[in-house]
Protein backbone atom coordinates (compact mmCIF):
# COMPACT_ATOMS: atom_id res chain seq x y z
CA UNK A 1 0.00 0.00 0.00
CA UNK A 2 1.42 3.34 -0.98
CA UNK A 3 2.39 5.68 1.81
CA UNK A 4 1.62 9.35 1.43
CA UNK A 5 4.14 12.13 1.81
CA UNK A 6 7.78 12.62 0.94
CA UNK A 7 10.08 9.61 0.86
CA UNK A 8 11.91 8.98 4.12
CA UNK A 9 15.37 10.51 4.43
CA UNK A 10 18.34 8.44 3.38
CA UNK A 11 21.83 8.31 4.83
CA UNK A 12 22.74 11.17 2.47
CA UNK A 13 20.67 13.59 4.53
CA UNK A 14 22.16 12.32 7.79
CA UNK A 15 25.71 12.67 6.46
CA UNK A 16 25.28 16.21 5.18
CA UNK A 17 26.12 18.06 8.41
CA UNK A 18 29.13 15.92 9.38
CA UNK A 19 30.32 16.16 5.77
CA UNK A 20 30.16 19.96 5.83
CA UNK A 21 31.87 20.05 9.23
CA UNK A 22 34.66 17.85 7.89
CA UNK A 23 34.85 19.92 4.72
CA UNK A 24 35.31 23.03 6.84
CA UNK A 25 37.95 21.27 8.92
CA UNK A 26 39.81 20.09 5.81
CA UNK A 27 39.67 23.52 4.20
CA UNK A 28 40.73 25.21 7.43
CA UNK A 29 43.59 22.78 7.90
CA UNK A 30 45.01 23.92 4.57
CA UNK A 31 45.84 27.22 6.27
CA UNK A 32 46.68 25.97 9.77
CA UNK A 33 49.78 24.45 11.35
CA UNK A 34 49.62 20.70 10.73
CA UNK A 35 50.89 18.81 13.75
CA UNK A 36 51.36 15.04 13.47
CA UNK A 37 48.46 14.26 15.83
CA UNK A 38 46.12 16.73 14.16
CA UNK A 39 46.96 15.23 10.78
CA UNK A 40 46.33 11.68 12.03
CA UNK A 41 42.99 12.60 13.62
CA UNK A 42 41.80 14.52 10.57
CA UNK A 43 42.80 11.67 8.29
CA UNK A 44 40.98 9.08 10.40
CA UNK A 45 37.78 11.15 10.27
CA UNK A 46 38.15 11.77 6.53
CA UNK A 47 38.84 8.08 5.87
CA UNK A 48 35.73 6.90 7.77
CA UNK A 49 33.59 9.54 6.06
CA UNK A 50 35.02 8.69 2.64
CA UNK A 51 34.25 4.97 3.07
CA UNK A 52 30.67 5.70 4.15
CA UNK A 53 30.25 8.09 1.24
CA UNK A 54 31.71 5.49 -1.13
CA UNK A 55 28.97 3.08 -0.02
CA UNK A 56 26.31 5.76 -0.49
CA UNK A 57 27.72 6.51 -3.95
CA UNK A 58 27.40 2.85 -5.06
CA UNK A 59 23.82 2.68 -3.85
CA UNK A 60 23.03 5.71 -6.01
CA UNK A 61 24.91 4.43 -9.04
CA UNK A 62 27.47 7.31 -8.86
CA UNK A 63 30.55 5.41 -9.95
CA UNK A 64 32.80 8.46 -10.47
CA UNK A 65 31.91 9.62 -6.95
CA UNK A 66 32.73 6.13 -5.65
CA UNK A 67 36.19 6.35 -7.19
CA UNK A 68 36.74 9.82 -5.73
CA UNK A 69 35.75 8.74 -2.23
CA UNK A 70 37.76 5.53 -2.54
CA UNK A 71 40.81 7.61 -3.51
CA UNK A 72 40.24 9.87 -0.49
CA UNK A 73 39.94 6.81 1.78
CA UNK A 74 43.19 5.37 0.43
CA UNK A 75 45.04 8.70 0.72
CA UNK A 76 43.87 9.30 4.28
CA UNK A 77 44.02 5.72 5.56
CA UNK A 78 45.52 5.61 9.05
CA UNK A 79 46.97 2.09 8.74
CA UNK A 80 49.60 2.68 6.06
CA UNK A 81 49.76 6.49 6.09
CA UNK A 82 51.14 8.25 3.05
CA UNK A 83 54.06 10.57 3.70
CA UNK A 84 53.89 13.81 1.73
CA UNK A 85 55.39 17.24 2.22
CA UNK A 86 53.20 19.53 4.33
CA UNK A 87 52.45 21.72 1.32
CA UNK A 88 51.18 18.69 -0.58
CA UNK A 89 48.85 17.79 2.33
CA UNK A 90 47.55 21.37 2.38
CA UNK A 91 46.60 21.12 -1.29
CA UNK A 92 45.04 17.70 -0.81
CA UNK A 93 43.04 18.85 2.22
CA UNK A 94 41.77 21.87 0.31
CA UNK A 95 40.73 19.64 -2.60
CA UNK A 96 39.04 17.11 -0.34
CA UNK A 97 37.24 19.86 1.56
CA UNK A 98 35.93 21.47 -1.61
CA UNK A 99 34.77 18.10 -2.96
CA UNK A 100 33.02 17.15 0.29
CA UNK A 101 31.23 20.49 0.49
CA UNK A 102 30.26 20.52 -3.17
CA UNK A 103 29.02 16.93 -3.09
CA UNK A 104 26.66 17.77 -0.23
CA UNK A 105 25.10 20.91 -1.61
CA UNK A 106 21.31 20.92 -1.16
CA UNK A 107 19.36 19.56 -4.11
CA UNK A 108 21.68 16.65 -4.79
CA UNK A 109 19.44 14.11 -3.00
CA UNK B 1 39.58 -11.28 26.13
CA UNK B 2 40.67 -8.29 24.13
CA UNK B 3 39.63 -7.60 20.57
CA UNK B 4 43.17 -8.35 19.51
CA UNK B 5 43.32 -11.80 21.05
CA UNK B 6 44.51 -14.40 18.56
CA UNK B 7 42.46 -17.22 20.09
CA UNK B 8 38.82 -16.21 20.24
CA UNK B 9 36.95 -18.05 22.97
CA UNK B 10 33.90 -17.43 25.14
CA UNK B 11 33.92 -13.71 24.48
CA UNK B 12 33.72 -14.45 20.79
CA UNK B 13 30.65 -16.60 21.34
CA UNK B 14 29.10 -13.63 23.14
CA UNK B 15 29.79 -11.54 20.02
CA UNK B 16 28.11 -14.20 17.88
CA UNK B 17 25.09 -14.28 20.16
CA UNK B 18 24.80 -10.46 20.20
CA UNK B 19 24.95 -10.27 16.43
CA UNK B 20 22.33 -13.00 16.02
CA UNK B 21 19.96 -11.51 18.58
CA UNK B 22 20.36 -7.97 17.21
CA UNK B 23 19.76 -9.23 13.67
CA UNK B 24 16.73 -11.27 14.70
CA UNK B 25 15.10 -8.41 16.64
CA UNK B 26 15.79 -5.93 13.85
CA UNK B 27 14.58 -8.16 11.03
CA UNK B 28 11.47 -9.43 12.82
CA UNK B 29 10.58 -5.82 13.64
CA UNK B 30 10.99 -4.76 10.01
CA UNK B 31 8.91 -7.68 8.70
CA UNK B 32 6.12 -7.16 11.24
CA UNK B 33 6.02 -3.45 10.42
CA UNK B 34 5.88 -4.32 6.73
CA UNK B 35 2.91 -6.60 7.46
CA UNK B 36 1.10 -4.10 9.68
CA UNK B 37 1.40 -1.34 7.10
CA UNK B 38 0.19 -3.52 4.22
CA UNK B 39 3.61 -3.45 2.59
CA UNK B 40 3.66 -7.18 1.79
CA UNK B 41 2.65 -8.11 -1.73
CA UNK B 42 0.93 -11.16 -3.21
CA UNK B 43 3.72 -13.71 -3.18
CA UNK B 44 3.36 -14.23 0.57
CA UNK B 45 -0.23 -15.31 -0.07
CA UNK B 46 0.96 -17.65 -2.81
CA UNK B 47 3.50 -19.38 -0.56
CA UNK B 48 1.03 -19.56 2.32
CA UNK B 49 -1.57 -21.10 0.01
CA UNK B 50 0.98 -23.71 -1.08
CA UNK B 51 1.58 -24.76 2.52
CA UNK B 52 -2.14 -24.57 3.32
CA UNK B 53 -3.00 -26.75 0.33
CA UNK B 54 -0.41 -29.33 1.38
CA UNK B 55 -2.19 -29.65 4.71
CA UNK B 56 -5.52 -30.02 2.94
CA UNK B 57 -4.91 -32.69 0.32
CA UNK B 58 -2.92 -30.73 -2.26
CA UNK B 59 0.82 -30.72 -2.83
CA UNK B 60 2.34 -27.24 -2.81
CA UNK B 61 -0.39 -25.87 -5.06
CA UNK B 62 -1.45 -22.27 -5.07
CA UNK B 63 -4.95 -22.76 -6.49
CA UNK B 64 -7.28 -25.70 -6.99
CA UNK B 65 -6.37 -27.69 -10.09
CA UNK B 66 -3.02 -25.96 -10.48
CA UNK B 67 0.24 -27.87 -10.83
CA UNK B 68 2.56 -28.17 -7.85
CA UNK B 69 5.14 -25.43 -7.22
CA UNK B 70 7.79 -28.10 -7.77
CA UNK B 71 6.92 -27.86 -11.47
CA UNK B 72 8.10 -24.26 -11.32
CA UNK B 73 11.06 -24.55 -8.97
CA UNK B 74 12.52 -27.63 -7.34
CA UNK B 75 12.19 -26.35 -3.78
CA UNK B 76 11.30 -29.30 -1.53
CA UNK B 77 12.67 -27.27 1.38
CA UNK B 78 9.18 -25.76 1.56
CA UNK B 79 7.90 -29.11 2.80
CA UNK B 80 10.04 -28.65 5.91
CA UNK B 81 7.92 -25.59 6.71
CA UNK B 82 4.64 -27.52 6.55
CA UNK B 83 4.79 -28.89 10.15
CA UNK B 84 5.57 -25.41 11.49
CA UNK B 85 2.73 -23.92 9.47
CA UNK B 86 0.41 -26.65 10.75
CA UNK B 87 1.24 -25.53 14.30
CA UNK B 88 1.03 -21.80 13.53
CA UNK B 89 -1.20 -21.39 10.46
CA UNK B 90 -0.66 -17.73 9.72
CA UNK B 91 1.17 -15.67 7.10
CA UNK B 92 3.14 -14.20 9.99
CA UNK B 93 4.76 -17.61 10.46
CA UNK B 94 6.41 -17.26 7.06
CA UNK B 95 7.41 -13.65 7.67
CA UNK B 96 9.04 -14.50 11.01
CA UNK B 97 10.77 -17.54 9.50
CA UNK B 98 12.08 -15.24 6.76
CA UNK B 99 13.46 -12.77 9.32
CA UNK B 100 14.98 -15.44 11.57
CA UNK B 101 16.59 -17.32 8.67
CA UNK B 102 18.20 -14.08 7.44
CA UNK B 103 19.51 -13.26 10.92
CA UNK B 104 20.65 -16.82 11.73
CA UNK B 105 23.17 -16.75 8.89
CA UNK B 106 25.28 -14.33 10.90
CA UNK B 107 26.13 -17.17 13.33
CA UNK B 108 28.12 -19.35 10.89
CA UNK B 109 29.40 -16.24 9.06
CA UNK B 110 30.78 -14.72 12.27
CA UNK B 111 32.36 -18.04 13.29
CA UNK B 112 33.85 -18.31 9.80
CA UNK B 113 35.24 -14.77 10.08
CA UNK B 114 36.76 -15.64 13.46
CA UNK B 115 38.31 -18.75 11.94
CA UNK B 116 39.80 -16.88 8.98
CA UNK B 117 40.66 -13.48 10.48
CA UNK B 118 41.52 -14.70 13.99
CA UNK B 119 40.43 -11.42 15.59
CA UNK B 120 37.16 -10.61 17.31
CA UNK B 121 36.90 -7.00 16.14
CA UNK B 122 37.47 -7.91 12.49
CA UNK B 123 34.99 -10.79 12.69
CA UNK B 124 32.39 -8.58 14.35
CA UNK B 125 32.83 -5.99 11.58
CA UNK B 126 32.12 -8.65 8.96
CA UNK B 127 29.09 -9.89 10.91
CA UNK B 128 27.72 -6.34 11.07
CA UNK B 129 28.48 -5.80 7.37
CA UNK B 130 26.31 -8.83 6.55
CA UNK B 131 23.41 -7.62 8.70
CA UNK B 132 23.36 -4.17 7.08
CA UNK B 133 24.04 -5.30 3.53
CA UNK B 134 21.74 -4.03 0.81
CA UNK B 135 21.48 -7.40 -0.97
CA UNK B 136 20.26 -9.08 2.23
CA UNK B 137 17.78 -6.28 2.79
CA UNK B 138 16.31 -6.72 -0.68
CA UNK B 139 15.79 -10.43 -0.03
CA UNK B 140 14.52 -9.93 3.50
CA UNK B 141 11.98 -7.28 2.58
CA UNK B 142 10.61 -9.27 -0.34
CA UNK B 143 7.31 -10.91 0.65
CA UNK B 144 8.63 -14.43 1.18
CA UNK B 145 10.89 -16.56 -0.97
CA UNK B 146 12.80 -19.72 -0.19
CA UNK B 147 16.18 -18.24 -1.23
CA UNK B 148 16.28 -16.59 2.19
CA UNK B 149 17.70 -19.92 3.46
CA UNK B 150 20.75 -19.69 1.18
CA UNK B 151 22.91 -17.40 3.37
CA UNK B 152 22.41 -19.61 6.44
CA UNK B 153 23.00 -22.91 4.65
CA UNK B 154 25.93 -21.82 2.53
CA UNK B 155 27.67 -20.01 5.42
CA UNK B 156 27.25 -23.20 7.47
CA UNK B 157 28.75 -25.15 4.57
CA UNK B 158 31.75 -22.78 4.31
CA UNK B 159 32.40 -23.02 8.04
CA UNK B 160 32.15 -26.81 7.89
CA UNK B 161 34.57 -26.87 4.95
CA UNK B 162 37.11 -24.66 6.70
CA UNK B 163 36.94 -26.89 9.77
CA UNK B 164 36.90 -30.07 7.64
CA UNK B 165 33.61 -31.19 9.21
CA UNK B 166 32.50 -33.28 6.25
CA UNK B 167 29.22 -34.53 7.73
CA UNK B 168 28.06 -31.01 8.52
CA UNK B 169 29.21 -29.83 5.09
CA UNK B 170 27.19 -32.56 3.37
CA UNK B 171 24.09 -31.80 5.45
CA UNK B 172 24.29 -28.05 4.75
CA UNK B 173 24.80 -28.59 1.01
CA UNK B 174 21.97 -31.14 0.72
CA UNK B 175 19.62 -28.67 2.42
CA UNK B 176 20.88 -25.86 0.15
CA UNK B 177 20.20 -28.05 -2.88
CA UNK B 178 16.62 -28.49 -1.65
CA UNK B 179 16.09 -24.71 -1.65
CA UNK B 180 16.13 -24.25 -5.43
CA UNK B 181 17.61 -25.92 -8.46
CA UNK B 182 20.19 -23.16 -9.08
CA UNK B 183 22.01 -24.17 -5.88
CA UNK B 184 23.49 -27.03 -7.92
CA UNK B 185 25.70 -24.64 -9.89
CA UNK B 186 26.91 -22.88 -6.74
CA UNK B 187 27.71 -26.23 -5.10
CA UNK B 188 29.66 -27.27 -8.20
CA UNK B 189 31.64 -24.02 -7.96
CA UNK B 190 32.36 -24.66 -4.29
CA UNK B 191 33.64 -28.06 -5.38
CA UNK B 192 36.08 -26.38 -7.78
CA UNK B 193 37.33 -24.16 -4.96
CA UNK B 194 37.62 -27.08 -2.51
CA UNK B 195 39.56 -29.03 -5.14
CA UNK B 196 41.94 -26.10 -5.63
CA UNK B 197 42.39 -25.89 -1.84
CA UNK B 198 43.56 -29.52 -1.80
CA UNK B 199 40.35 -31.25 -0.71
CA UNK B 200 40.39 -33.25 -3.95
CA UNK B 201 37.86 -35.94 -3.10
CA UNK B 202 35.34 -33.65 -1.44
CA UNK B 203 35.78 -31.08 -4.20
CA UNK B 204 35.18 -33.62 -6.96
CA UNK B 205 32.13 -34.95 -5.13
CA UNK B 206 30.68 -31.46 -4.70
CA UNK B 207 31.34 -30.59 -8.34
CA UNK B 208 29.78 -33.78 -9.68
CA UNK B 209 26.93 -33.76 -7.18
CA UNK B 210 26.06 -30.11 -7.78
CA UNK B 211 26.00 -30.38 -11.57
CA UNK B 212 24.11 -33.69 -11.48
CA UNK B 213 21.46 -32.21 -9.19
CA UNK B 214 21.05 -29.18 -11.45
CA UNK B 215 20.53 -31.40 -14.51
CA UNK B 216 18.22 -33.86 -12.73
CA UNK B 217 16.17 -31.07 -11.15
CA UNK B 218 15.66 -29.12 -14.38
CA UNK B 219 15.20 -32.03 -16.80
CA UNK B 220 13.46 -34.67 -14.66
CA UNK B 221 12.04 -33.46 -11.36
CA UNK B 222 10.52 -30.15 -12.41
CA UNK B 223 8.84 -31.48 -15.62
CA UNK B 224 7.37 -34.40 -13.65
CA UNK B 225 5.34 -31.95 -11.57
CA UNK B 226 3.98 -29.97 -14.48
CA UNK B 227 0.64 -30.78 -16.04
CA UNK B 228 0.87 -32.82 -19.25
CA UNK B 229 -0.73 -29.98 -21.22
CA UNK B 230 1.89 -27.49 -20.10
CA UNK B 231 5.09 -26.77 -21.88
CA UNK B 232 7.64 -29.30 -20.56
CA UNK B 233 10.57 -26.91 -20.88
CA UNK B 234 12.11 -24.97 -18.00
CA UNK B 235 9.53 -22.25 -17.30
CA UNK B 236 12.14 -19.53 -16.75
CA UNK B 237 14.25 -20.31 -19.83
CA UNK B 238 13.16 -17.01 -21.38
CA UNK B 239 15.33 -15.18 -18.83
CA UNK B 240 18.33 -16.41 -20.81
CA UNK B 241 16.88 -15.38 -24.18
CA UNK B 242 20.17 -13.70 -25.06
CA UNK B 243 21.54 -17.15 -25.87
CA UNK B 244 18.57 -18.47 -27.85
CA UNK B 245 14.82 -18.81 -27.93
CA UNK B 246 14.33 -22.44 -26.93
CA UNK B 247 15.89 -24.43 -24.11
CA UNK B 248 18.14 -26.36 -26.51
CA UNK B 249 19.12 -23.16 -28.35
CA UNK B 250 20.07 -21.57 -25.04
CA UNK B 251 22.23 -24.54 -24.07
CA UNK B 252 23.92 -24.50 -27.49
CA UNK B 253 24.37 -20.74 -27.26
CA UNK B 254 26.15 -21.15 -23.94
CA UNK B 255 28.84 -23.15 -25.72
CA UNK B 256 29.64 -20.09 -27.84
CA UNK B 257 32.19 -17.76 -26.19
CA UNK B 258 31.12 -14.86 -28.41
CA UNK B 259 27.56 -15.22 -27.18
CA UNK B 260 28.84 -14.94 -23.60
CA UNK B 261 30.80 -11.81 -24.45
CA UNK B 262 27.72 -10.29 -26.09
CA UNK B 263 25.29 -11.21 -23.28
CA UNK B 264 27.44 -10.76 -20.18
CA UNK B 265 29.40 -7.63 -20.88
CA UNK B 266 26.88 -5.03 -21.93
CA UNK B 267 27.56 -1.50 -20.61
CA UNK B 268 24.51 -1.67 -18.33
CA UNK B 269 25.49 -5.02 -16.84
CA UNK B 270 29.12 -3.95 -16.38
CA UNK B 271 27.90 -0.97 -14.36
CA UNK B 272 25.67 -3.19 -12.24
CA UNK B 273 28.54 -5.63 -11.65
CA UNK B 274 30.72 -2.74 -10.55
CA UNK B 275 28.07 -1.61 -8.06
CA UNK B 276 27.74 -5.12 -6.67
CA UNK B 277 31.44 -5.86 -6.20
CA UNK B 278 32.40 -2.34 -5.07
CA UNK B 279 30.43 -3.05 -1.87
CA UNK B 280 33.04 -5.69 -1.07
CA UNK B 281 35.90 -3.41 -2.22
CA UNK B 282 36.62 -6.00 -4.94
CA UNK B 283 38.26 -8.21 -2.30
CA UNK B 284 36.55 -11.37 -3.65
CA UNK B 285 38.91 -11.11 -6.64
CA UNK B 286 42.09 -11.34 -4.56
CA UNK B 287 42.68 -14.92 -5.70
CA UNK B 288 41.96 -16.81 -8.90
CA UNK B 289 40.63 -19.97 -7.23
CA UNK B 290 38.22 -17.93 -5.12
CA UNK B 291 37.05 -15.92 -8.13
CA UNK B 292 36.50 -19.00 -10.28
CA UNK B 293 34.99 -21.30 -7.67
CA UNK B 294 33.06 -18.96 -5.40
CA UNK B 295 32.18 -15.86 -7.40
CA UNK B 296 31.82 -17.01 -10.99
CA UNK B 297 28.86 -19.45 -10.69
CA UNK B 298 26.53 -17.04 -8.88
CA UNK B 299 27.74 -14.15 -11.01
CA UNK B 300 27.02 -16.14 -14.16
CA UNK B 301 23.46 -16.99 -13.09
CA UNK B 302 22.72 -13.32 -12.43
CA UNK B 303 24.31 -11.70 -15.46
CA UNK B 304 23.82 -14.35 -18.16
CA UNK B 305 20.14 -13.55 -17.74
CA UNK B 306 18.60 -10.54 -19.44
CA UNK B 307 16.11 -10.10 -16.60
CA UNK B 308 17.00 -6.63 -15.20
CA UNK B 309 15.76 -7.63 -11.75
CA UNK B 310 18.32 -10.44 -11.66
CA UNK B 311 21.04 -8.12 -12.94
CA UNK B 312 20.27 -5.66 -10.11
CA UNK B 313 20.37 -7.94 -8.23
CA UNK B 314 17.24 -6.94 -6.38
CA UNK B 315 14.43 -8.83 -4.64
CA UNK B 316 15.69 -12.27 -3.61
CA UNK B 317 17.96 -12.82 -6.61
CA UNK B 318 21.17 -11.80 -4.87
CA UNK B 319 20.65 -14.14 -1.92
CA UNK B 320 22.57 -17.06 -3.41
CA UNK B 321 25.62 -15.01 -4.34
CA UNK B 322 25.58 -13.06 -1.04
CA UNK B 323 27.16 -15.73 1.23
CA UNK B 324 29.70 -16.54 -1.47
CA UNK B 325 30.70 -12.88 -1.71
CA UNK B 326 31.18 -12.67 2.05
CA UNK B 327 33.23 -15.88 2.09
CA UNK B 328 35.30 -14.65 -0.85
CA UNK B 329 35.76 -11.28 0.88
CA UNK B 330 37.01 -13.02 4.03
CA UNK B 331 39.44 -15.06 1.95
CA UNK B 332 40.55 -11.89 0.15
CA UNK B 333 41.19 -10.10 3.45
CA UNK B 334 43.10 -13.10 4.75
CA UNK B 335 45.22 -13.21 1.63
CA UNK B 336 46.09 -9.51 1.75
CA UNK B 337 46.63 -9.46 5.51
CA UNK B 338 48.82 -12.54 5.54
CA UNK B 339 51.74 -12.02 3.21
CA UNK B 340 53.88 -14.26 5.45
CA UNK B 341 53.13 -17.00 7.97
CA UNK B 342 51.61 -14.53 10.48
CA UNK B 343 48.32 -12.70 10.01
CA UNK B 344 48.73 -8.93 10.33
CA UNK B 345 45.89 -8.08 12.70
CA UNK B 346 45.89 -4.39 11.83
CA UNK B 347 45.47 -5.08 8.14
CA UNK B 348 42.70 -7.59 8.70
CA UNK B 349 40.86 -5.16 10.97
CA UNK B 350 41.34 -2.23 8.59
CA UNK B 351 39.99 -4.16 5.60
CA UNK B 352 37.08 -5.64 7.55
CA UNK B 353 36.20 -2.20 8.92
CA UNK B 354 36.42 -0.71 5.42
CA UNK B 355 33.99 -3.35 4.11
CA UNK B 356 31.64 -2.60 7.02
CA UNK B 357 31.73 1.16 6.38
CA UNK B 358 31.06 0.78 2.68
CA UNK B 359 28.21 -1.67 3.34
CA UNK B 360 26.85 0.72 5.96
CA UNK B 361 26.94 3.62 3.52
CA UNK B 362 25.16 1.47 0.97
CA UNK B 363 22.63 0.11 3.47
CA UNK B 364 18.86 0.55 3.27
CA UNK B 365 18.51 0.43 7.05
CA UNK B 366 18.77 4.19 7.56
CA UNK B 367 15.77 4.71 5.34
CA UNK B 368 13.88 1.78 6.83
CA UNK B 369 14.51 2.83 10.43
CA UNK B 370 13.88 6.55 9.94
CA UNK B 371 10.72 7.97 11.57
CA UNK B 372 9.16 8.31 8.12
CA UNK B 373 10.05 4.71 7.28
CA UNK B 374 8.43 3.43 10.48
CA UNK B 375 5.36 5.66 10.20
CA UNK B 376 2.08 3.70 10.52
CA UNK B 377 -0.21 3.42 7.54
CA UNK B 378 -3.31 5.55 8.16
CA UNK B 379 -5.47 3.36 5.92
CA UNK B 380 -4.78 0.09 7.75
CA UNK B 381 -8.02 0.09 9.76
CA UNK B 382 -10.09 0.78 6.65
CA UNK B 383 -8.34 -2.02 4.77
CA UNK B 384 -8.94 -4.49 7.60
CA UNK B 385 -12.61 -3.49 7.84
CA UNK B 386 -13.02 -4.05 4.13
CA UNK B 387 -11.31 -7.45 4.25
CA UNK B 388 -13.52 -8.48 7.18
CA UNK B 389 -16.57 -8.07 4.91
CA UNK B 390 -15.33 -10.84 2.58
CA UNK B 391 -16.70 -14.23 3.66
CA UNK B 392 -14.35 -17.19 3.77
CA UNK B 393 -13.88 -19.42 1.91
CA UNK B 394 -14.58 -17.58 -1.32
CA UNK B 395 -12.76 -16.85 -4.54
CA UNK B 396 -11.44 -13.32 -4.27
CA UNK B 397 -9.39 -11.18 -6.61
CA UNK B 398 -7.82 -8.39 -4.57
CA UNK B 399 -5.25 -5.70 -5.05
CA UNK B 400 -1.69 -6.94 -4.76
CA UNK B 401 -1.00 -5.55 -1.27
CA UNK B 402 -4.29 -6.79 0.18
CA UNK B 403 -4.21 -10.42 -1.00
CA UNK B 404 -1.99 -11.78 1.77
CA UNK B 405 -4.37 -10.41 4.41
CA UNK B 406 -7.27 -12.52 3.12
CA UNK B 407 -7.73 -15.92 4.80
CA UNK B 408 -5.73 -18.80 3.32
CA UNK B 409 -8.87 -20.92 3.04
CA UNK B 410 -10.05 -18.61 0.25
CA UNK B 411 -8.98 -18.88 -3.37
CA UNK B 412 -6.86 -15.74 -3.49
CA UNK B 413 -5.76 -13.97 -6.67
CA UNK B 414 -4.26 -10.57 -7.19
CA UNK B 415 -6.04 -8.24 -9.59
CA UNK B 416 -6.65 -8.60 -12.47
CA UNK B 417 -6.05 -12.37 -12.16
CA UNK B 418 -8.86 -14.71 -11.15
CA UNK B 419 -11.71 -12.28 -11.83
CA UNK B 420 -13.56 -14.68 -14.11
CA UNK B 421 -14.37 -17.05 -11.26
CA UNK B 422 -14.27 -14.63 -8.36
CA UNK B 423 -17.21 -13.84 -6.11
CA UNK B 424 -15.54 -10.74 -4.71
CA UNK B 425 -13.13 -8.15 -6.08
CA UNK B 426 -11.31 -5.82 -3.70
CA UNK B 427 -9.81 -2.69 -5.24
CA UNK B 428 -7.48 -0.10 -3.77
CA UNK B 429 -7.96 2.89 -6.01
CA UNK B 430 -5.19 5.00 -4.46
CA UNK B 431 -2.61 2.39 -3.43
CA UNK B 432 -0.31 -0.05 -5.21
CA UNK B 433 -2.10 -1.43 -8.28
CA UNK B 434 0.74 -3.56 -9.69
CA UNK B 435 0.78 -5.00 -12.33
CA UNK B 436 -1.78 -2.42 -13.50
CA UNK B 437 -1.15 1.30 -13.64
CA UNK B 438 -3.44 3.37 -11.37
CA UNK B 439 -5.39 4.49 -14.44
CA UNK B 440 -5.78 0.92 -15.74
CA UNK B 441 -6.88 -0.16 -12.28
CA UNK B 442 -9.57 2.50 -12.02
CA UNK B 443 -10.69 1.77 -15.59
CA UNK B 444 -11.02 -1.93 -14.72
CA UNK B 445 -13.12 -1.06 -11.67
CA UNK B 446 -15.31 1.16 -13.84
CA UNK B 447 -15.78 -1.57 -16.45
CA UNK B 448 -16.75 -4.15 -13.85
CA UNK B 449 -19.28 -1.84 -12.22
CA UNK B 450 -20.76 -0.92 -15.59
CA UNK B 451 -20.97 -4.56 -16.70
CA UNK B 452 -23.99 -5.28 -14.56
CA UNK B 453 -22.49 -8.47 -13.16
CA UNK B 454 -20.92 -6.81 -10.15
CA UNK B 455 -22.38 -4.63 -7.43
CA UNK B 456 -20.64 -2.38 -4.98
CA UNK B 457 -20.67 -4.02 -1.54
CA UNK B 458 -18.71 -1.35 0.33
CA UNK B 459 -16.34 1.54 -0.26
CA UNK B 460 -14.20 3.85 1.82
CA UNK B 461 -10.71 5.38 2.15
CA UNK B 462 -9.99 4.52 -1.47
CA UNK B 463 -10.99 0.85 -1.15
CA UNK B 464 -13.88 -0.58 -3.15
CA UNK B 465 -15.32 -4.04 -2.52
CA UNK B 466 -17.37 -5.51 -5.36
CA UNK B 467 -19.60 -8.58 -5.05
CA UNK B 468 -20.68 -10.60 -8.04
CA UNK B 469 -24.47 -10.37 -8.50
CA UNK B 470 -26.03 -13.74 -7.63
CA UNK B 471 -27.78 -14.25 -10.97
CA UNK B 472 -25.44 -12.40 -13.30
CA UNK B 473 -23.65 -14.15 -16.15
CA UNK B 474 -20.01 -15.08 -15.67
CA UNK B 475 -18.10 -12.25 -17.35
CA UNK B 476 -15.30 -12.73 -19.78
CA UNK B 477 -11.88 -11.79 -18.51
CA UNK B 478 -11.78 -8.01 -18.76
CA UNK B 479 -9.42 -6.55 -21.32
CA UNK B 480 -6.18 -5.15 -19.99
CA UNK B 481 -2.53 -5.99 -19.83
CA UNK B 482 -1.59 -9.58 -19.20
CA UNK B 483 -0.53 -9.80 -15.57
CA UNK B 484 3.21 -10.08 -15.43
CA UNK B 485 4.05 -13.18 -13.42
CA UNK B 486 6.41 -12.41 -10.65
CA UNK B 487 9.79 -13.91 -11.29
CA UNK B 488 10.12 -17.33 -9.80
Amino acid sequence: MAKKGAPPPSLVGLLRWPAWALALLALGSAFAPLSRDFLAGTHLALCVMALLEAGVAIGRGRRAAFFTYAAVAVLTNPFRPFVFAVQAWRLLHAGIGLWLAADHLPGRD
Amino acid sequence: MTSGSPTPGRGAWRDTAWLAVAGAVLFVTLKLHQWQTFGVHAELAEFESRLHSTLHGGFLTRHRGEASFLGEHVSPVLLLLVPLYALLPSPLTLLVVQALAAAAAVVPLHRLALHLLERRAAAAAIGCAYLVSRTLSYGLMYDFHMEIFYPLLFCAAFLAFERRRWGLLAAALVLAALVKEDAGLAIAGLGVYAFARGARRAGALMFAGGLSWLIVAVTLVSPAFRHAAENRGYPFASYWAGYGHTQSEILRGMLNPLAHARVLFTPRKLGQMFDLFAGYLFLPFASVAVTVGLVLPGWFILYSSDNPIMNGPILYYGLMLLPFLFYATLLGIRRLARPGPELRAGWALALAAAVLLVQLGNSRLFRQLSPAGLRPNQRTAAARAMIARVPSPAQVSAQVDLVSHLPAASERYFLPEGLEGASFALFDTVGNAWPLSPEQNRALLGRLEASGTWEREAAGSGFVLLRRRPTGPVPATPPGPAPARRAG
